[in-house]
């Protein structure tokens, strides 16, 4: 197939539009970060059941179901990989849903591109990317730090990332190649940044897992973790929540673990910030909607 | 089929069904409103579920009653036979992990509206 740059455009638009509406049907603001399962549990749970399975070769899967002969629509989303990527995933099949397409399947592809041109993936790519990173928001999210993407350090995008629950790379990416709000230069510079390599030197060591970075500006979404996974807040931010386990202080603030499954909350009395924190087993497998469930006493 | 036989068949499907939900025997008895014990003999094949909290179970563990019920068998559906076709495009998928998901697939399809 010829892929023309205007059809490309046309895609993109499309895209746009319908995260729009997404937005719209979920009662999101344009700007407000979210969170892509709570969306899809909360305003597609009639139409749409999510799941989280380990399955090391898949990205993510789509089943479309047909209402009529009683099927439900089914998005599996990849257990193994890490927190970003499965909520771009998990927004990209949800693109598939909105856009009527048929039932897919998403593998696992490191450098993040296909081998060819495909309208749907390309639609649902970037449906999800607007989705998850909407322009007023994200551009929001760097003028409230006193910054803009060109001239952000790396800690602050990854502050930024953190906040909508994507990954460095994706929003260096998406700053760079769809909002053009970063020059290619500067996006070569921070994509040389190894994520792996910036928690080390936030938290003081190697471990495994993810880092959420709190700050005071961080609004409009809980602080979604797993077990083991870590969390900077600000300094002498009160944690409500026996889910995690203080660390270190660190120049960026307190550094906690989530240490077991549950919900509590980051209370930041400097700034009055406050966000839940939500906490799920390590590399969940299961319905969506029990991915934060507490262990019964009785276990 | 014999109904020793359907009645463990059932056992094992609720028993999948409830760890592909991810949930513990515990989770599952606090939401299901049942004592622990109940959840592992039926899961154990050594009490019979009534119809009622297999519908429960079914509505809980976000699964199709007739696939709960062993009512549908493990033959490929139709949406099952497109997704095969795509994934035989796929080089690096490998065929444990598209079993895994077709099985999960097919226990999921028929739920209906929750």
């Amino acid at each position: 197939m010829m892929v023309t740059t205007s059809s490309k455009t046309d895609l993109a638009r499309e895209a746009l539009a319908a995260a729009r509406r997404v937005r719209i049907r979920a009662g999101a603001s344009a700007e407000a970060p979210i969170s892509i399962f709570d969306l899809v549990e909360e305003h597609y749970r009639d139409e749409i059941e999510l799941r989280f399975k380990a399955a090391p070769s898949l990205e993510g899967l789509y089943v479309r179901g047909e209402p009529s002969a009683g099927t439900t629509s089914i998005i599996i989303v990849s257990a193994l990989r890490p927190a970003g990527r499965q909520r771009t995933t998990c927004a990209h099949e949800l693109g598939h849903h909105v856009f009527g397409h048929g039932s897919s399947i998403d593998e696992v592809v490191e450098d993040g591109t296909s081998r060819r041109f495909e309208p749907n993936e390309h639609v649902a790519n970037a449906f999800a990317a607007f989705l998850t990173m909407p322009k007023l928001g994200i551009l929001k999210a760097f003028t409230d730090r006193d910054t803009r993407p060109e001239l952000a350090s790396p800690t602050t995008v990854y502050a930024v990332a953190s906040q909508f629950g994507v990954g460095f790379t994706t929003l260096v990416n998406h700053l760079w190649l769809t909002l053009g709000a970063m020059s290619a230069d500067r996006a070569a510079q921070l994509l040389k940044v190894a994520p792996k390599r910036m928690r080390e030197e936030l938290l003081g060591a190697a471990v495994p897992g993810e880092l959420v970075l709190f700050d005071q500006h961080w609004r409009g979404r809980a602080i979604d973790l797993a077990v083991g996974d870590h969390v900077i807040v600000p300094p002498g931010a009160a944690v409500e929540a026996d889910t995690l386990k203080f660390v270190s202080k660190r120049s960026g603030g307190d550094a906690h673990v989530a240490v077991r499954v549950g919900r509590g909350r980051v209370v930041d009395g400097d700034s009055g910030n406050a966000a839940y924190v939500r906490v799920s087993r390590a590399q969940y497998e299961g319905r969506a909607l029990f991915r934060h469930l507490e262990e019964s006493d009785d276990e | 089929m014999d109904p020793d036989k359907k009645q463990l068949q059932i056992a094992s499907r609720i028993r999948t069904a409830r760890e592909n939900a991810g949930l513990s025997q515990g989770q599952a008895a606090k939401l299901l409103g049942v004592a622990r014990p109940t959840i592992t003999e039926c899961e154990a094949g050594r009490r019979k579920v009534t119809a009622v909290e297999l519908t429960a179970m079914a509505k809980t563990y976000g699964v199709g009653v007739a696939w709960l019920a062993g009512e549908v068998g493990d033959a490929a559906s139709p949406d099952e036979d497109r997704i095969e076709l795509a994934a035989r495009e796929i080089a690096g998928l490998k065929d444990d992990d598209l079993a895994n998901v077709l099985q999960l697939v097919r226990s999921i399809r028929a739920k209906g509206k929750r």
